[in-house]
């Protein structure tokens, strides 16, 4: 595949992969901050359970409390699974660019930039949620 | 020629035809997500502008107008802050994007300087938030005691 490349084409010069590289150990960074995030928020809710449906006893009046429990441990543990999802391929993405930079491998390379794809594809279809979510709410 | 050779040599990674591809949809979904913010970000001004109802103002302490100035300023710094983090996301995406369809290494390299500036920013608004967040619950865990 390289022997094909011609020198006039695009390549990762040494600007391009130091820049490349220190994009990618901030996004390693994040992902991990997103990990640790979620995992802290799913296991507080866990563990103060006790006290949330206390919150619904005194704060949101009628309805079952336990109900109401379980409907927001359900809308947490989904948007810690959809937030973990988005990270991994954050992850992923800042993992295979610096292997790829580092052993100057094409193929890991552009596996990075794949999974850099997905991230902002799926990153993309939850900004386009949440801005109809708010032009719902703003017709209201 | 040789020196071109041996520069060549150096860089054996290349923004070949799928990274191409790849970076084509990374910068069009980027503009996707700048689009979606700007949205958001005028439909937050446009309900800051409206007139709400004040319903404790008659009992005189002020304390509903303090918390209204003081949603009004927190969502105009969060405007601001978001706006500078999707100026380097739009950025980033121009530029990859002219890189690419007009195979400038420039535009290409600048476009990359934008990413990593964007995540650098991202980065440390993470850590400024952590830091904060870190101080509430220790200020909520010493008022408990």
């Amino acid at each position: 595949m390289e022997e094909n490349q011609s020198i006039l084409d695009l390549q990762v010069d040494n600007s391009a992969a130091a820049n490349l590289s220190e994009a990618s150990r901030w996004a390693k960074f994040l992902s991990i901050v997103g990990f640790v995030c979620m995992g802290l928020l799913v296991l507080l809710l866990l563990a103060e359970e006790a006290k949330i449906g206390q919150y619904f006893v005194n704060y949101v009046p009628g309805g079952n409390v336990s109900n109401n429990v379980v409907a927001l441990m359900v809308v947490v543990i989904i948007v810690a699974a959809i937030v973990c999802v988005l990270m991994f391929f954050l992850f992923k993405a800042a993992t295979l660019i610096q292997r790829g930079i580092a052993t100057k491998n094409q193929e890991i390379f552009n596996n990075g930039l794949a999974s850099l794809k997905a991230y902002f594809t799926m990153y993309g279809i939850l900004a386009i949620l949440g801005a109809l979510g708010s032009l719902i709410n703003f017709n209201r | 020629m040789e020196q071109i050779n041996q520069e060549n040599s150096l860089f054996d990674l290349y923004i070949d035809e799928t990274s191409k591809e790849h970076l084509r949809k990374i910068a069009t979904w980027a503009v996707v997500i700048v689009v979606c913010a700007i949205v958001g970000y005028i439909i937050s001004i446009i309900k800051l502008s409206q007139p709400r109802p004040q319903i404790l103002e008659s009992e005189g302490f002020g304390v509903t107008r303090t918390v209204e100035r003081g949603n009004v300023v927190g969502t105009i710094i969060l405007i601001l802050i978001g706006l500078l983090v999707n100026y380097f996301l739009f950025q980033f995406a121009n530029f990859i994007r002219k890189g690419v369809n007009g195979m400038s290494q420039t535009d290409l390299n600048t476009g990359f300087t934008n990413l990593k500036i964007y995540f650098i920013i991202v980065g440390i608004l993470v850590i400024i938030s952590l830091v904060l967040f870190s101080l509430v619950v220790l200020v909520g865990l010493n008022g408990q005691r």
